[in-house]
């Protein structure tokens, strides 16, 4: 449980699910009644109740555990895998936003070109999405780009940088203060209340493509 | 003309808020809303309103309005010196109140007859100051804002009431407690400890001061799922009870998790108050809840006679 109104799951991937996503997603598509929502971040699935459903029926929450667990035990079918969105996004590497390139460029013993080439032809993984509205952490980052956090973080991002944090590389939806090392920008819009909200999510596959200033 | 309200003084921190936007949590969208929702909801009531109807939240010191239109009003969780706590007020267009400084609680919460009517988004109309959505223009309210009112909902006869509202606030009590994931990583004593409240607290979360608690292990974990209600420790070990707008995934090892029923108690303690916990059953938070759903539907059922 994480509190009295959460149920979480960890390690949830592999090697009985492809993902923790696709886990979600079938948790989704047969939801009983008392789950209010169901959130897959890294490895891991959450389980939100209802509070005023789960609370009032004395056996509601223990039928919701069997559920998840029936879920879970039931191997995916090949052709039923959920259909990923794929996003192609138009970055413009360096320049103002991007500023921490030649810094990165040192720290990783890399010339900036090399950053470049690494960073514009992985195929990354949308993760998590959290931090704020949007922001989703892409796993697929090449190890030789890996670099740590900022020591000390801006106190503002712009909206539209792309920065790599760790293992992960990110989109900042909107200005906000960050420690990721930036890398470029974009003008994407990646959260849009009008349009549904976030455009990127768990599961998603996201490439770069390289635009010149 | 149309039903209005102006912001002539805007306080402390005066948010457009309702009871949140739960069901976004997996795009990164905390669930937002009132921090003591059940204070907003018996504002509503007074009124005649839905219980989901945006009022004005008021942290610390409350803003100055003139209404445009005849309106009841009611104030619930913190005291202020101009209204009559927990009672239906009658204004007439153009009359002023200054809420003014609060007393015993952290925030009040004004719920107008009709409701704040600002566009929904994302299902509610919630002002998210960290991200710049919902409430008015996504922002707290400033002097001059002129913030439109929905159609007044009471078409009953004029009465105003009062009630008695204890069961839901009783400030003496320890704050109810479930361990969290990482409770293993702290000694479980630390719970008998005594913590005050710091200033630097916000809707994203209340910080715990004055007493520190000692982690085993790295203080930075991988980022994970995380709910309002979680006690996250971060280094220096001074805990943090996350709020409304807190994140929806954190950083930090949650050693506890307070339970649903006591997060409005514990959001409205005051900035250098006191707060001790003390560790219940699951089954012992579910019953807290049925219990607060029962008060509530006993003062609901009282109003409505």
């Amino acid at each position: 449980m994480l509190g009295d109104s959460a149920l979480i799951l960890r390690r949830v991937g592999p090697p009985r699910w492809r993902s923790a996503a696709d886990f979600a997603d079938a948790l989704r598509v047969s939801a009983p009644l008392g789950v209010q929502e169901i959130v897959c971040a890294f490895d891991g699935v959450a389980i939100c109740f209802d509070l005023a459903i789960v609370a009032a029926e004395p056996g509601r929450l223990q039928s919701i555990r069997k559920w998840a667990d029936r879920v879970f035990q039931s191997a995916p079918v090949e052709s039923a895998a959920p259909t990923r969105r794929r996003h192609v996004i138009s970055i413009i590497y360096g320049g103002e936003i991007g500023c921490d390139l030649r810094e990165l460029s040192r720290t990783l013993a890399l010339p900036v070109d090399e950053i470049v080439r690494l960073h514009s032809s992985a195929e990354y993984e949308v993760l998590a999405v959290g931090f704020m509205p949007g922001f989703a952490y892409l796993g697929g980052l090449p190890t030789a780009l890996q670099a740590p956090r900022r020591e000390t973080p801006r106190t503002r991002v712009s909206a539209g940088a792309v920065g790599i944090g760790g293992r992960y590389s990110g989109i900042y939806p909107f200005a906000s203060p960050g420690g990721w090392n930036l890398i470029g920008h974009t003008d994407v819009k990646l959260f849009d209340p009008s349009a549904g909200g976030a455009l990127l999510h768990v599961g998603d596959t996201v490439t770069f493509s390289k635009v010149d200033d | 003309m149309s039903r209005s309200i102006q912001i002539l003084a805007p306080g402390t921190h005066s948010t457009i808020q309702d009871l949140g936007r739960p069901g976004h949590r997996a795009q990164g969208v905390a669930s937002g809303g009132a921090v003591d929702p059940i204070s907003l909801r018996i504002a509503n009531l007074l009124v005649g309103n839905d219980e989901h109807a945006a009022g004005i939240e008021c942290a610390l010191v409350g803003p100055t309005i003139r209404f445009m239109a005849d309106c009841k009003i009611a104030l619930c969780g913190a005291r202020s010196q101009a209204m009559p706590p927990v009672k239906t007020l009658r204004v007439r267009a153009k009359q002023s109140i200054a809420i003014g400084p609060l007393h015993e609680c952290a925030f009040a919460y004004l719920a107008i007859s009709g409701g704040i009517d600002v566009p929904r988004v994302l299902g509610s109309r919630s002002t998210d100051t960290r991200v710049g959505i919902g409430g008015f223009e996504g922002r707290r309210l400033v002097r001059g804002d002129e913030v439109p009112l929905g159609k007044r909902s009471d078409v009953g006869p004029a009465r105003t009431r009062q009630v008695d509202l204890r069961s839901f606030h009783c400030f003496e009590a320890p704050i109810r407690i479930l361990d969290g994931p990482d409770a293993a990583r702290v000694s479980p004593h630390w719970s008998n400890a005594l913590f005050h409240v710091s200033p630097r607290s916000d809707r994203m979360g209340l910080r715990l001061d004055r007493a520190r608690i000692a982690l085993d292990g790295k203080t930075a974990i991988d980022s994970a799922i995380i709910f309002p209600g979680a006690i996250q420790l971060p280094p220096g070990g001074e805990p943090i009870v996350l709020l409304a707008d807190a994140q929806t995934l954190g950083g930090y090892p949650q050693i506890a998790h307070v339970i649903t029923a006591d997060l409005p108690r514990i959001a409205q303690r005051r900035p250098g108050s006191t707060v001790t916990f003390e560790r219940v059953t699951l089954q012992a938070a579910h019953a807290a809840a049925r219990k607060q759903d029962r008060d509530l539907a006993f003062l609901r059922y009282a109003l409505s006679l």
